[in-house]
């Protein structure tokens, strides 16, 4: 450090400047290892399976319709509140409501966590099975009044 | 590609009009340039999400009709930028900075693109990890920009319907991710978001670094990037496409304009913030007041607001007339407000978390607070800084304290609301407190400019060896 520090800065600057960049460096370099762990792990919300997975609905659905929300896990639970939003983004820009919240006549997606009677579980809600898609996704038709 | 090609309009929109603003200082070369891409960031970003949310809500959101709104901005500023810059380029006494370069100075540039290029690896594995963002990312903000790019779906975007998906915060950062979508075809290619997100994040550290290389030369920057890069919590929500790193770029910028001085410019960046998140438009009102209360600020304040009053005006137009639901903070009524506002063990709790919170913000050996401590006392502290940098330090002073109050009167669990936001809540500020921070230190040398310098040696007589050239 000693002509270095004489010629160009005061000693304290010098040794001030020299610390902010190598820590700075060991910091980022602590947070780019546990960033590639992440990274292996690979994405917590697995959205682009959800995509994948709802894609076939898309055809269904024309891109401004409001579309009706079944499922067998709550949405006030975390994990039915995720399955309830990854679906949400997977069909936008679909809106996707509770089923509730759609008109007699209007589709309602049947999002599952398990297989089961699809076309009882959607009776049971006033709605008719109209497709079955695989892997827990139904298509149902809300009864006209 | 093209989704990304596109970003050039808006770059290229807030190129032409900050140089035509003439907001930025006539001296300073390669200081300048720096401190103008990354302004040219948060101008182009702002003002072309702002013209697709106005063309999608006219059903006119298609690539030709963006096109050529967003060309005819560049061609505006251009023609300003034709008519200004003749009586400016006169008034340019010299395009180099003043600052020398010293060894010292190009080591720590290094050290800064070495922690750069880190960073910028930290930022792809994190996007790696979740390629649609975190839950708020693609729950909120891509989700909303999904519906904005739909052909005749973006009343989706501010339906009441979506009440978890918060149908009252404002679109800026949806409206560019859309914009992009529509330029590629509208093919909701999960890289446009992160790839935002990432410019968003490197446009924020050329407005910290360049604005401390025109005010202290090029060691001061270095030092400063490297000071927010230690802020390791900022650089892993780049790529989380959270809308607090645009928010954090407002900030930054706004007090750098204001610090500069440019309050005009200033004034628009803050309100640009409010078009972005609802803290930006508590941040444009608390620098208005911090401006209004201080001596130094009065000055700017006339300016500033001229620059914040369109945009402010379009805020109240977007929370009373598009998207009118109630924040779930105002829900409950002004009694019960004034009771969480008075409860002592509840400050207690968002106290003690404020600390916690804040000592997280980066590793305990490396805390951008500790780093930027220390070139604080190295340096040391300009005489005129406080009586400068006052407002801006008070601006700091009461956004912290409307953060505190408003964890207080949301009326989820303290401790949930606390976990899920006062992280996000400090990053929003940190670049902007750092660099107003380092604003304050007296610069390493006194800057010599080159003609005074020339001048010096001719009087004196003898031939003296110039500072190498950058």
């Amino acid at each position: 450090m000693g002509n270095f520090a004489q010629d160009v800065m005061p000693n304290r600057i010098a040794a001030v400047s020299t610390a902010v960049a190598v820590l700075t460096a060991a910091a980022l370099l602590n947070l780019f290892d546990r960033a590639g762990e992440q990274a292996r792990q690979g994405d917590p919300y697995a959205i682009q399976r959800q995509i994948d997975r709802l894609r076939p609905v898309l055809q269904e659905l024309p891109p401004s319709a409001r579309v009706g929300y079944l499922s067998d896990l709550d949405t006030a639970d975390t994990r039915g509140l995720l399955a309830f939003d990854a679906a949400r983004y997977a069909l936008a820009p679909r809106l996707l409501v509770p089923a509730a919240g759609v008109d007699p006549g209007g589709r309602v997606l049947g999002n599952f966590s398990a297989p089961r009677d699809f076309s009882e579980a959607g009776a049971r809600a006033g709605l008719t099975l109209q497709k079955d898609f695989g892997n827990g996704v139904v298509l149902y038709r809300k009864a006209a009044r | 590609m093209i989704a990304l090609l596109s970003l050039v309009f808006p770059l290229a929109i807030g190129w032409v009009w900050v140089e035509a603003s003439a907001a930025l200082p006539p001296r300073g070369g390669w200081a300048v340039r720096i401190l103008q891409a990354g302004l040219a960031a948060a101008v182009g970003f702002g003002v072309s999400s702002l013209v697709f949310l106005l063309l999608a809500m006219a059903g006119l959101a298609k690539a030709p009709v963006l096109a050529a709104c967003e060309l005819a901005l560049i061609a505006g500023g251009a023609v300003c930028l034709r008519r200004a810059g003749a009586a400016r380029r006169a008034s340019r006494p010299a395009g180099e900075s003043p600052y020398r370069w010293t060894l010292a100075g190009r080591l720590l540039v290094v050290a800064l693109c070495v922690c750069s290029l880190l960073a910028a690896g930290i930022v792809v594995r994190t996007v790696a990890a979740a390629p649609h963002g975190k839950w708020d990312a693609w729950a909120i903000w891509n989700l909303r920009a999904r519906y904005l790019a739909g052909d005749g779906a973006w009343q989706h975007g501010v339906s009441p319907l979506l009440a978890q998906s918060h149908p009252e915060y404002p679109l800026g950062t949806s409206s560019l991710i859309a914009r992009a979508w529509v330029y590629g075809g509208r093919d909701f290619s999960p890289v446009v978001p992160a790839a935002i997100g990432g410019l968003y994040g490197l446009a924020t550290l050329l407005v910290v670094t360049g604005a401390l290389a025109v005010f202290g030369g090029p060691l001061l920057a270095a030092l400063g990037g490297c000071v927010l890069l230690s802020a390791t919590g900022w650089v892993a929500a780049i790529g989380t496409q959270y809308a607090d790193v645009p928010l954090a770029l407002y900030f930054t910028s706004a007090v750098v304009l204001l610090a500069a001085p440019s309050p005009l410019l200033a004034g628009v960046l803050a309100g640009l913030a409010a078009t972005v998140k609802n803290e930006g438009l508590a941040f444009a009102l608390v620098l208005l007041l911090a401006l209004a209360v201080t001596r130094a600020g009065r000055k700017s304040l006339i300016r500033y607001c001229l620059g914040l009053a369109p945009l402010l005006a379009w805020t109240l137009v977007f929370k009373l007339a598009i998207a009118p639901a109630a924040d779930p903070a105002f829900r409950q009524g002004l009694g019960a407000m004034l009771r969480e506002l008075a409860d002592p063990s509840a400050w207690g709790v968002v106290l003690g978390n404020l600390a916690g919170q804040t000592w997280a913000l980066g590793p305990w050996y490396a805390h951008p607070l500790v780093l930027a401590a220390a070139v604080l006392l190295a340096f040391g502290v300009r005489e005129r800084a406080r009586e400068e940098l006052l407002s801006l330090w008070l601006a700091f002073g009461l956004m912290l304290a409307v953060y505190l109050a408003v964890i207080l009167l949301l009326p989820a669990d303290l401790n949930w609301q606390i976990e899920t936001s006062m992280d996000r809540l400090l990053l929003q500020i940190l670049p902007a407190a750092l660099v107003s921070a380092l604003l304050a230190v007296q610069p390493p040398a006194r800057p010599v400019p080159k003609s005074e310098e020339q001048a010096a040696a001719r009087a004196s007589g003898k031939r003296r060896r110039l500072p190498p050239r950058p």
